[in-house]
């Protein structure tokens, strides 16, 4: 038996021990499949941001699971439009992710290393029917020669106009055939100025940026290493944004603090004119209250038809324990029955289906059309900076704070600085 | 009964072990983090003190004549020459050349050198912007808190209404008032359209008005909370005989206030001040993240905003440790400041 000065030691070890355990148990990471039992079931994690996926992506696991019952998926949704970095930071603190969904931020984990290459698989499972996804977009996940990521659907931009608006407006719309400069000038037409009338503000069109390439500049150069808005052109681009968002006030700046969502702004009336995109199909079909078309980007300056693009897909992670019942999961997910399920959000990567979304979408087909004129988002690890970066001179340009000549030279600067100093390129060899 | 030498740190185990596994050891690893690059996915690379020099550090500009550490050195002796003259003299005339050298050098140091972030420098100052809502908010919670401490019908259903605010959610406020502030339909700008007659600015979108907007929003917010309540129960333990006295002796309301009320609350305002200024400075993040993201332009990021957006938006984790640090010896040396300050003004 303790003699009494000993209980208050026993007590205090005791509690060290307990606490110690607490925490290495709180702080240990859930065990990996190789330290189970043999009889566990093995659980592949899914990351998706939600939405429509969501319901796409149970009809699927139905069937996956139907015909792996030993496999449990979880998945897990990270709504939002930090999905990318959320996604990121969870892959970095070895939180276990075996399948993840993938988009414009694509480049952010090819270029860490942080993804499975695909093409081991699709060279042993033939039956896997890759020659009708449309080649270009599959392409679009190839990094420094390893396939990434499998499409199951394609993201497109078009133009959205308001017929009604122009009807009351006297004005007649525009056919496919229309020039950026058709597109200017029926936005300034359109647009009602509060201060002189008593009704609501209308704008001509509402956008977050007049796209560089209406005037043939993107943001980066063809190799995503340099600053590519410099130039005559590229101030008087700038110079045209600060003019229609600030001085006209013939554009709003949809998503800008104060505003509501693009689709929501059009659908409500204020802006006539939209940037659409092929997952606002669904609810532009069901909500508005006046008759819209959609149209091909209007031609830009230099003659070329530009749009934004890029591709909704699914991607392995190189850690997962399980690559093999990963790509199982993954084949499943970009297959028909997901692709089919989501004809109202995206335009089927496979080319066999999109007749398919034609017939559900007719208005869908300027969206087709844009098809070979895509401009995609840059695949670099740097792309969250990068575009912060350029957010803050190009706030800064329409706050008018400095001249366009000075903003695009401090811009190219800083970027340019951003991605030749990244800590990944300094390991380049 | 003779303990054991032991026991005691026993008993203190678990909390210490809490304090060094979330605490401690995180702070001693920032502080070795901010020497290195790291992006979470590959091995950190050492840089020294480039995380720091990329922050806070100097280059000589491009019209200089000196480079940086010639130019520091000369005005720092300046400052430092400046600074010894003026012992010899007394009251305004000390403060004057005081404040002349500190100008001078200062400036003779920036004609020849430039921040290498200048962008860290202006979150800086934001930061210490979004801090001139503290006395605003101080005074409003101690004029709130004279007018409930009277005796009135509804007194405590007033308490309760003013102390709301604190009760409820941040990012409920902050979405309210993202409404209020809206250029369009919001709440500020219709009546200023109405009433006056005038259009209001564009307050989250303007860089020229966030802050303010910000502010404004914080002021509201912080007046009617726990600061009202400090103020409250201050203010119950002055001695009615005192106020008793200075009404014999004739004393007006103000010169009550100035000379008794003032100089008895005085410990809590040095509290609410302290507490006040720490707040600030690590602050700041949650109404930037859910009002502006920080923009635009940059005009919203506090120093917790920018630490945040390096660390998980961009992966710059050694230079958001650097930062860290950096807002550390900030918060550190003010309050340093401020308590000595204070020592003098606190009447106990």
């Amino acid at each position: 038996m303790l003699r009494g000065h000993r209980l208050p030691l026993a007590f205090g070890l005791t509690t060290l021990i307990l606490s110690t355990l607490l925490l290495v148990g709180w702080g240990c990471r859930p065990a990996t499949p190789a330290t189970r039992r043999e009889s566990a079931p093995i659980t592949l994690t899914l990351l998706i941001p939600g939405g429509s996926l969501r319901d796409a992506v149970s009809n699927s696991l139905v069937r996956f699971r139907s015909e792996h019952p030993d496999v449990n998926v979880e998945v897990l949704t990270v709504p939002g439009r930090d999905y990318y970095v959320k996604a990121l930071a969870m892959m970095a603190a070895g939180s276990r992710l075996d399948v993840l969904w993938m988009g414009q931020g694509f480049g952010m984990f090819a270029a860490r290393g942080a993804l499975l290459d695909l093409h081991p698989y699709l060279t042993a499972h033939t039956d896997f029917p890759i020659h009708q996804y449309e080649p270009g977009v599959v392409e679009w996940y190839r990094y420094r020669s390893h396939l990434y990521g499998i499409p199951y659907g394609i993201d497109l931009q078009a133009t959205v106009i308001n017929l009604d608006a122009f009807a009351r407006a006297g004005i007649a719309p525009p056919n496919e055939h229309w020039h950026f400069d058709d597109y200017l000038q029926r936005a300034r037409a359109l647009s009602i100025d509060a201060r002189q009338h008593s009704g609501p503000l209308r704008y001509g069109a509402g956008v977050d940026i007049i796209r560089p390439f209406y005037f043939g500049l993107s943001l980066l150069n063809a190799e995503g290493n340099q600053f590519g808005l410099h130039g005559r052109e590229a101030e008087e681009w700038l110079a045209l944004n600060l003019a229609v968002f600030r001085e006209e006030r013939t554009f709003l700046r949809v998503g800008a603090e104060g505003t509501l969502d693009r689709l929501s702004e059009f659908l409500q009336g204020r802006v006539a004119m939209a940037e659409v995109y092929s997952w606002d199909l669904g609810e532009l079909s069901t909500r508005s209250r006046e008759r819209w078309q959609i149209l091909p980007n209007p031609i830009a300056r230099n003659g070329k038809r530009v749009g934004w693009g890029s591709s909704s897909g699914f991607s392995i992670t190189r850690k997962t324990p399980h690559p093999d019942l990963a790509w199982l999961l993954l084949k499943e997910l970009v297959g028909e029955s997901v692709q089919r399920h989501l004809l109202s959000t995206t335009v089927p990567a496979r080319r066999d289906l999109q007749p398919a979304f034609m017939e559900a979408y007719p208005q869908g087909r300027a969206f087709l059309e844009m098809l070979p004129h895509l401009e995609t988002p840059p695949r670099i690890a740097e792309l969250q900076q990068v575009q912060t970066e350029w957010d803050y001179w190009f706030q800064l340009a329409l706050q008018g704070k400095h001249p366009p000549k000075f903003i695009l030279h401090e811009a190219q600067d800083k970027v340019n600085t951003i991605i030749s100093t990244s800590p990944l390129r300094l390991r380049e060899p | 009964m003779k303990r054991h030498p032991l026991t005691p740190w026993l008993f203190l185990a678990p909390n210490l072990a809490g304090f060094l596994g979330f605490t401690l050891v995180p702070v001693i690893a920032s502080l070795i983090l901010a020497f290195f690059s790291w992006d979470l996915f590959n091995e950190p690379l050492w840089v020294g003190w480039k995380n720091f020099h990329h922050l806070v550090g100097f280059q000589q500009r491009p019209q200089g004549v000196l480079s940086c550490w010639p130019a520091a050195l000369l005005s720092l002796a300046c400052i430092a020459l400046g600074l010894w003259a003026s012992t010899k003299y007394r009251g305004w005339q000390k403060g004057l050349l005081f404040f002349a050298t500190i100008t001078l050098g200062t400036t003779f140091f920036l004609s020849q050198a430039q921040p290498v972030n200048g962008r860290f420098w202006y979150f800086i100052a934001n930061t210490f912007y979004l801090l001139l809502g503290l006395p605003f908010s101080m005074a409003c919670s101690l004029g709130l808190a004279f007018l409930l401490n009277r005796k009135f019908r509804g007194r405590n259903l007033f308490r309760l209404i003013y102390f709301l605010p604190s009760i409820v959610s941040g990012v409920g406020i902050y979405l309210l008032w993202k409404w209020i502030f809206n250029s369009d339909y919001g709440l500020i700008n219709q009546v200023l359209a109405t009433v006056f007659g005038v259009s209001g600015p564009a307050w989250l979108e303007s860089s020229q008005w966030a802050k303010e907007a910000l502010i404004m929003m914080n002021v509201w917010a912080t007046a009617g909370g726990a600061n009202m309540i400090l103020y409250l129960a201050a203010l119950q333990n002055v001695d009615p005989e005192l106020y008793e006295a200075a009404e014999v002796d004739g004393a007006n309301h103000w010169n009550q206030f100035r000379h008794i009320t003032w100089p008895m609350v005085s410990p809590t305002t040095a509290f609410i001040l302290t507490m006040g200024l720490i707040g600030g400075f690590q602050g700041g993040f949650d109404a930037a993240f859910v009002m502006t993201r920080g923009g635009p332009a940059g005009a919203t990021t506090t120093l917790s905003y920018f630490i945040f957006e390096s660390g998980f938006h961009h992966f710059y984790l050694g230079r958001a440790a650097a930062a860290s640090w950096v807002l550390f010896l900030m918060v550190f040396s003010l309050t340093l400041v401020n308590w000595k300050w204070m020592a003098n003004k606190v009447h106990y």
